[in-house]
């Protein structure tokens, strides 16, 4: 690799992420409220904007998911 | 050569004796038999929802290994077949809940059970079967197959007192007196162990009895997974024998 290669910046592709998609949940039992990357930004660190949980699951993505029989 | 079925029981189970052949081409059959016959099985899940307490790849895996009919004539060709899964907990998923899109492609029992769905949770997906062989991957083997040599049990009948000692320790009860003699009544059961020898030279300090293998004879067992009967799969094993033989000696000629 030349010089001029390694100092130009290496663009990775970033998948498209929908910020309104649900992709979190709270775990506190009485809220368990499904939340987007948008939600979360309304809030200050990482905690669910309506009971202030700090406990969040990731939720299953939408896509099918394609697994092999090993 | 010579070949003689021997009855049994059970469907799924072939016995049969072969005579003049040696020991390579016995254990061939056997190899072909396990590895070269194309059968079904699933190698893909898309997976739409799964709430299971277990993993995709755990499901999966436990798709493929579930045995599927396969129809005579398949061959690596054969077009993709597609079972899809849907349920809803509570309940126990088995294999009889994969709906096939071709029906002579089946699970070969419907009770064996894939997961258990607790109440609210889900599970809906498409697996893809494909043909494939043995010596890929063991969930395209389509049976078990052994073979040992037959025995020769051989009793000097002049110098047998007939005590009866080798007839006791037989582990497998394959010998009995009758008429004033020892006979053998379920050669097939003899496992080589040489126990009756061994009692027998303890007591009388002479090979009275002897066991040994044919070199030429050979009893082979054939177990069915349920994808074939066993005959199609001695069949299409002999088949692929005979075609690699026929591509060896056109290879040789070129």
């Amino acid at each position: 690799m030349s010089e001029e290669d390694m100092d130009s910046p290496v663009e990775i592709e970033r998948p498209v992420v929908d910020r309104d998609e649900k992709m979190y949940k709270c775990i506190n039992r009485e809220c368990r409220k499904e939340l987007s990357i948008n939600d979360l930004d309304n809030v200050q660190g990482i905690k669910c904007p309506y009971c202030g949980g700090r406990v969040l699951i990731k939720l299953r993505p939408k896509q099918a998911k394609r697994v092999g029989c090993i | 050569m010579r070949i003689e079925f021997i009855p049994v029981d059970k469907d799924d189970t072939l016995m049969f004796i072969v005579e003049g052949i040696d020991a390579t081409f016995a254990n061939s059959l056997r190899r072909a038999i396990m590895t070269e016959v194309p059968v079904y099985a699933c190698n893909e899940v898309v997976f739409y929802t799964n709430s299971s307490p277990l993993y995709d790849e755990v499901i999966s895996h436990r798709i493929g290994l579930v045995p599927l009919t396969t129809p005579e004539g398949t061959d690596k060709d054969s077009k993709m077949v597609t079972m899809s899964l849907e349920a809803q907990g509570p309940t126990t998923v088995y294999s009889g809940s994969l709906v096939s899109d071709d029906p002579s492609v089946q699970p070969v029992n419907d009770e064996f059970p894939l997961l258990k769905l607790g109440p609210g949770q889900s599970i809906s997906l498409n697996a893809e079967c494909y043909v494939g062989y043995g010596k890929d991957h063991v969930k395209w083997q389509p049976g078990l197959v052994g073979y040992k040599n037959y025995p020769i049990i051989d009793v000097d009948k002049q110098r047998c007192n007939l005590c009866g000692e080798c007839v006791k320790t037989c582990p497998t009860k394959i010998l009995g007196i009758e008429e004033g003699s020892i006979v053998v009544l379920e050669i097939f059961k003899c496992t080589f162990c040489k126990s009756c020898e061994d009692a027998c030279k303890r007591l009388n300090e002479n090979e009275i009895i002897t066991v040994r293998p044919m070199n030429d004879k050979f009893i082979f067992r054939i177990e069915s997974f349920g994808n074939m009967s066993t005959k199609d799969l001695l069949n299409t094993a002999l088949n692929v024998i005979e075609k690699k033989a026929e591509r060896l000696d056109q290879l040789l000629n070129e």
